[in-house]
């Protein structure tokens, strides 16, 4: 391939991208987390309340990702056809598109650690990697530079179910539902077999550099698992792991379709329609079921309030202890301040007022001798789990 | 020759030795027990040699209803041997399933021979067979005959293979009776049996080159078997099938596509994503591919079940061999096909098909694997070392022999410590308590809170005579289920509550066995029976478990 198709290949990769992983910025997720709004306090980004024009950045990070990927793969191989499929279903694997959904400081660590692989020697790129995995950690995770030593091999059971067949291409994040895309794993379910056929390219291509370069990857990402800790969630933990995997699954893809194109046209279009649906599919589960099911993990019913409030700025808003955990920390970043907190004595007090709104948790109504259907106001999650309650 | 021959005649003996050894000392203390179903089994293969009958006066019968489980006849009627010379106790109850365990290493030995003619590869089979994890647990429990199965099926796999050397047709014949067999021994086969008989069909007819009247014979005996399973569906798969499956009453799936389709609002294409072909499909995929996941594989498991290993069925280091061995095997039979291969290939594939349509993978549902997986693994340890140096070999030598030593601490000391709790504990207290004293008391009684099924642990303990309490028993029937409300001097009551305190006969000494809950319920009452020293005394627990208390009242009304 010469160098104008090669870097217009990877344009049209990189513009695709944007577009396709931009779609829709403020749904799933349709609310900031916690984390998100950590990190953009620490960049001092305040966004006002329903923008998510931030969720462009790891989205134009995400693409670089996937370019680089493509011109890698590229000059490991000078196979245009796995190139393309490396970097197309990485474009379109269920873990990248949901990291990529969100600001966070993952997929630009990731990044980073692609962009690590066009660093020669071997051993200076392994130096710049070990460093970078150091730096992450101590900025995000810990600040110590070495895990715990107990958590190890809880971790390296974690380990085993990272690997496993159901999580990566059924389940995805098990410990939270904050990343999960309902009914999908990390990877479609067809891409189990292209897990298998890429091992297989890979062993029979004797591309002794490719090879090489996934085995990096592989080894650069357990090395970063184990230097997480057991809290992190799956797809941080895995990232590189996940990574390297895709990179294999599109080789799969690619010795299939060499195989089957263009002696059996008939199968290949099966197998289109196969992967059509497959990503229909999940792309439904993701843009109609993700919020409804994961919204209580997000801010959706914070955010709820804050909007709600700060278009009636005539009334004075308290809350309890219990309801101002979460709750605050939107409002600081919303609206520069805090809600007042009261205790439950101080708000049977004050909260007969006209013009007071007093926030409580489902647990505190006891208290004030209410049920749920009978408080003034009720803010919930998107999927309808009420979290908070306005009381007379 | 002669050389080779003696040393691997003494590595097996060794390793038989072994084998031995892991699964018969204290076959009868670890894991504790008897847990429910091996009190059902060893006291239905009593009453069967005493009486010729089962517990509910059935005639050498082809299922034994036990609760309302349906319990598979084989290993009952087994085991009625060793109860018959030995009397009825644990370790007579689950001999059979430890004597299958324990054949199980030489018929892989024998299968791994056949297969690849290799002794290095066959006496890896042995090895790690020996120290299965699956197979030194389930050869200790007989809840049912799981491993009884196991052993015919992979007794009619040896057959067959036999059967492709010689063509002798005695051979295929016999392969068709083990697993004709394996039927009757554990639900397994009941899937497994009848698609490896299809397989070996397939592949006699297409390799052997045999005439046609030799198939009359093996016809005959498949109808049989179809006729035989037709027979066990009628009486128990369906309810089965209601409790365990995927498609049972409280079908998950069929919750979530209402959720699902309710978020959609029932549109169009909520309808062509969400339904019943389409999830049931990928719950059935997932199930299946769980079996070859590493986390099925390679994690312990803290699920608290008496008939589920919680150790899992590889040890560590020989998963990557595992996965090697199995893709090189497989591979090579897509460039040249051999029939006795891809026979152990199809096992392995068929092997979890009876687990995915539970909710969860299950390692007694998938004990077909056991075996193939080492033999597999056996393969791919040896093509992937044979040329590496010896610094290599060591390395994984002593991976594996940490795995194992690392398993054996975990079984033998931590597990009946961790897990003893969920051994029927209290039943087991009653049953040493009644041994020493039954004879003084008039009546004994206690609750299905204490234990759910608690009638089988004093008839088990005591070695109650089966026509005594064919006689004496009282039972109702509830959704297919079976519960005795008494027999001879017991009664068993849904709750000791005052009022059955009040219920019992006068002027007779009564035992009085309760659970924390109920001791609160019923303390007022006994403080007017009993005097203040008898009731402090009596208000110690019989079990030092906090977590698992148990009381007796001993008292006359």
């Amino acid at each position: 391939m010469n160098s104008k198709r090669l870097f217009t290949g990877a344009a049209i990769l990189f513009f695709a991208n944007i577009l396709f992983k931009g779609l829709f910025p403020g749904t799933a997720p349709n609310s900031l987390s916690v984390h998100e709004i950590d990190l953009l306090t620490l960049l001092h980004l305040y966004p006002s309340l329903n923008t998510y024009w931030f969720r462009f950045i790891p989205v134009i990070a995400s693409s670089c990702i996937v370019t680089a990927t493509y011109l890698m793969v590229y000059r490991l191989t000078r196979k245009g056809m796995i190139a393309f499929t490396a970097a197309f279903f990485l474009t379109v694997s269920p873990w990248i598109v949901i990291l990529s959904r969100f600001f966070n400081p993952y997929v630009f660590f990731l990044l980073i650690i692609v962009s690590v692989g066009f660093i020669r020697p071997v051993w200076i790129r392994s130096l710049v990697a070990f460093f970078a995995v150091l730096f992450f950690r101590h900025l995000f995770i810990s600040s110590s530079l070495l895990p715990n030593m107990r958590d190890l091999f809880h971790m390296f059971e974690q380990l085993l179910q990272l690997f496993d067949f159901r999580t990566l291409f059924f389940v995805g994040e098990p410990f939270s539902y904050a990343l999960q895309i309902p009914k999908t794993g990390f990877f479609m379910y067809v891409d189990f077999f292209m897990l298998i056929a890429g091992f297989f390219a890979l062993i029979r291509m004797r591309n002794r550099k490719f090879a090489g370069f996934v085995t990096w990857y592989l080894a650069v990402g357990i090395f970063f698992y184990f230097f997480t800790s057991p809290d992190t969630l799956f797809t941080y933990r895995g990232l590189i792991v996940l990574y390297a995997l895709s990179i294999v699954i599109g080789t799969g893809y690619a010795y299939i379709i060499n195989r089957i194109y263009p002696k059996h046209i008939f199968l290949v279009a099966g197998f289109a329609a196969i992967i059509a649906i497959n990503f229909v599919m999940y792309q439904e589960y993701l843009f109609a079921h993700f919020d409804k099911y994961n919204s209580f993990e997000w801010g959706y019913a914070e955010q709820s309030v804050i909007s709600y409030y700060r278009n009636r700025p005539g009334l004075k808003v308290y809350v309890t202890d219990e309801a101002a955990g979460k709750l605050n920390r939107y409002a600081k970043f919303f609206l520069h301040h805090t809600y007042p907190v009261l205790t439950i004595n101080q708000m049977k007090i004050l909260c007969a007022g006209r013009l007071i709104q007093c926030i409580v948790r489902e647990d505190e109504l006891q208290y004030f001798h209410l049920q749920k259907d009978q408080v003034k106001l009720t803010f919930s999650h998107y999927g309808g789990l009420p979290m908070y309650f306005v009381i007379r | 020759m002669n050389t080779i021959r003696s040393r691997v005649l003494l590595a097996m003996t060794v390793l038989l030795g072994i084998g031995l050894l892991l699964r018969f000392v204290y076959l009868d203390r670890i894991p504790a027990g008897p847990e429910w179903d091996e009190a059902s089994v060893g006291y239905n293969a009593f009453s069967i040699a005493q009486t010729g009958k089962d517990e509910w006066g059935n005639r050498m019968p082809l299922m034994f209803p036990a609760f309302g489980d349906y319990k598979n006849p084989l290993y009952i009627y087994l085991t009625a041997i060793p109860v018959k010379i030995l009397g009825l106790n644990l370790f007579t109850t689950r001999f059979f399933n430890a004597l299958s365990s324990f054949l199980l290493i030489i018929v892989y030995f024998a299968i791994a021979e056949k297969l690849f003619k290799n002794t290095s590869i066959s006496l890896l089979t042995a090895l790690f067979v020996t120290f299965s994890p699956f197979g030194i647990f389930f050869g200790r429990i007989a809840g049912d005959g799981i491993m009884l199965s196991v052993l015919l099926i992979s007794l009619g796999v040896l057959s067959e293979l036999q059967y492709l050397d010689s063509k002798k047709s005695g051979w295929f014949i016999l392969a068709l009776c083990f697993l004709f067999c394996s039927v009757f021994s554990y639900n397994l086969a009941r899937i497994v049996a009848p698609i490896l008989i299809l397989v070996f069909f397939g592949i006699n007819i297409k390799c052997a080159n045999t005439e046609k009247r030799t198939y009359v014979i093996p016809i005959l005996i498949s109808v049989f078997l179809l006729f035989a399973l037709l027979q066990q569906a009628h009486i128990s798969i369906t309810s089965r099938l209601q409790e365990v499956g995927i498609f049972g009453k409280e079908q998950g799936v069929v919750l979530e596509i209402n959720n699902l389709r309710h978020d959609d609002r029932n549109t169009l294409l909520s309808k062509i994503l969400h339904n019943k072909p389409i999830l049931f499909g990928i719950t059935l995929i997932q199930n299946y591919l769980t079996h070859f996941g590493t986390d099925f594989l390679g994690t312990l498991k803290d699920h608290g079940f008496v008939s589920e290993s919680h150790y899992p069925p590889l040890h560590l280091i020989m998963i990557p061999f595992y996965y090697f061995g199995l893709i090189l095997l497989v591979y090579k039979n897509i460039k040249k096909p051999d029939a006795k291969q891809l026979i152990l290939i199809i096992l392995l594939l068929i092997a979890p098909f009876p687990s995915m349509i539970t909710e969860a993978a299950s390692g007694k549902r998938d004990l077909a694997q056991l075996g193939v997986m080492e033999l597999i693994t056996a393969y791919g340890i040896y093509h992937a070392l044979r040329k590496k140096n010896i610094f290599i070999k060591l390395t994984v030598t002593v991976c594996f022999v940490t795995g194992i030593g690392f398993y054996l601490y975990m079984f033998f000391i931590r597990y009946p410590v961790i897990y003893g709790y969920i051994y029927s504990q209290k039943e087991h207290k009653i049953c040493s308590v009644l041994q020493k004293h039954y004879g003084s008391y008039d009546r004994i009684v206690y609750s299905q809170k204490l234990s759910g099924e608690p009638y089988i642990f004093p008839l088990f303990c005591l070695q109650f005579s089966p026509k005594d309490y064919r006689v004496s028993r009282k039972s109702v029937t509830y959704n297919g289920w079976f519960t005795v409300e008494g027999f001879g001097k017991f009664r068993f009551v849904p709750e000791i509550t005052p009022a059955v305190i009040r219920a019992l006969p006068k002027k007779k000494h009564i035992a009085l066995f309760v659970t924390e809950e109920e001791e609160k319920t019923i303390s007022p009452l006994l403080r007017t029976i009993l005097s203040p020293e008898q009731f402090n005394k009596q208000s110690q627990s019989l079990l030092s478990n906090t977590h698992n208390q148990l009381f007796l009242f001993t008292f006359t009304l």
